[in-house]
């Protein structure tokens, strides 16, 4: 059997997560939860992971500094970013983008979208689900 | 030089009532209804407790800082923020009553989401502004007063036939 892609979804709010994993139900993806930057790190550098979901306002280091660090780093260059974040200025923006992003959904996030966006930064096969996916701390 | 004028008080009450009908409809796929405005100066303001019963309070307050300052308490009755949590989380009234640690995560996430989305109504009207680490207060009879140079206005919704009161301290005008 493939190994599945794995996601890693960094946020400090366990609902603003559990939200998260809602969004990505049923799609052939194994998915571990971080609640801090330094959290991230640990499950990044453990996983290896194909795509990672990243809250901005987060215990130290926060999302921007997190993923420019990652972009700093040969391992994590390219990995995938999808931002969910409260924070909708521009400065935060620009300064993602910058640092480049697969997308930037403002909270509260349209689940739709966000399981279209991992679909498409994945490339998976949106007809295919499984069950019972399970997802680690 | 003109002097910098910051939005006025109905804009700022368009984007708070804007705030907590997109998340309310988002999150909970459910709907509040706005109810009035009360400045400071006029009369008509009361602690929130004088609203109902004794029942404990459950208040969400996040701050926001840059051009625009200013900080937010959402005020309910610890059922109202029951029924919050369990319309999020898909648990039952009766489970999410035991298990505190959830409902103070969803308040602190619902708050964060409303003023979030206030705030960036503020810094589309060109003041930038962050918001700040959310924190959730519970007990009885409390009340906020407010701070020197900051006006406030007190936003009073209904959920589900309960209030909820969303007390706004800001700092306008270059003060």
């Amino acid at each position: 059997m493939p190994q599945l892609p794995i996601v890693v979804v960094a946020d400090d709010s366990a609902v603003s997560r559990s939200l998260v994993l809602q969004a990505l139900a049923g799609l052939p993806v194994r998915t571990v939860e971080a609640d801090s930057g330094n959290a991230a790190i640990r499950a990044i550098n453990r996983n290896k992971p194909s795509l990672l979901i990243l809250d901005i306002c987060m215990p130290y280091p926060d999302g921007l500094t997190l993923l420019k660090m990652i972009r700093q780093d040969a391992e994590f260059e390219d990995l995938p970013v999808i931002i969910c974040s409260v924070e909708n200025g521009l400065m935060e923006r620009a300064e993602a983008e910058t640092f480049g992003i697969s997308g930037y959904l403002t909270k509260p996030i349209d689940l739709k979208l966000l399981r279209e966006m991992t679909v498409l930064t994945l490339d998976l096969d949106p007809g295919v689900t499984v069950r019972g996916e399970g997802t680690q701390p | 030089m003109q002097e910098a004028s910051f939005p006025n008080i109905e804009l700022v009450e368009g984007l708070m009532v804007n705030a907590m009908r997109n998340v309310f409809s988002t999150m909970l796929s459910q709907s509040v209804d706005f109810k009035a405005r009360y400045s400071r100066d006029k009369a008509g303001i009361k602690p929130f407790y004088s609203l109902g019963s004794k029942d404990p309070l459950v208040v969400g307050s996040i701050g926001f800082v840059g051009e625009a300052n200013g900080v937010v308490y959402i005020y309910m009755h610890q059922d109202v923020a029951f029924q919050i949590a369990s319309a999020m989380t898909g648990m039952a009234v009766s489970e999410v009553k035991g298990e505190f640690e959830i409902v103070k995560d969803v308040i602190g996430e619902v708050s964060n989401m409303v003023i979030g989305t206030f705030k960036n109504g503020i810094c589309d009207l060109g003041f930038n502004c962050r918001v700040t680490l959310p924190t959730v207060l519970r007990g009885s009879q409390m009340e906020v007063d407010s701070v020197q140079s900051a006006s406030r206005e007190t936003f009073h919704f209904e959920y589900m036939k309960q209030p909820i009161v969303m007390d706004l301290f800001i700092q306008q005008n270059g003060k």
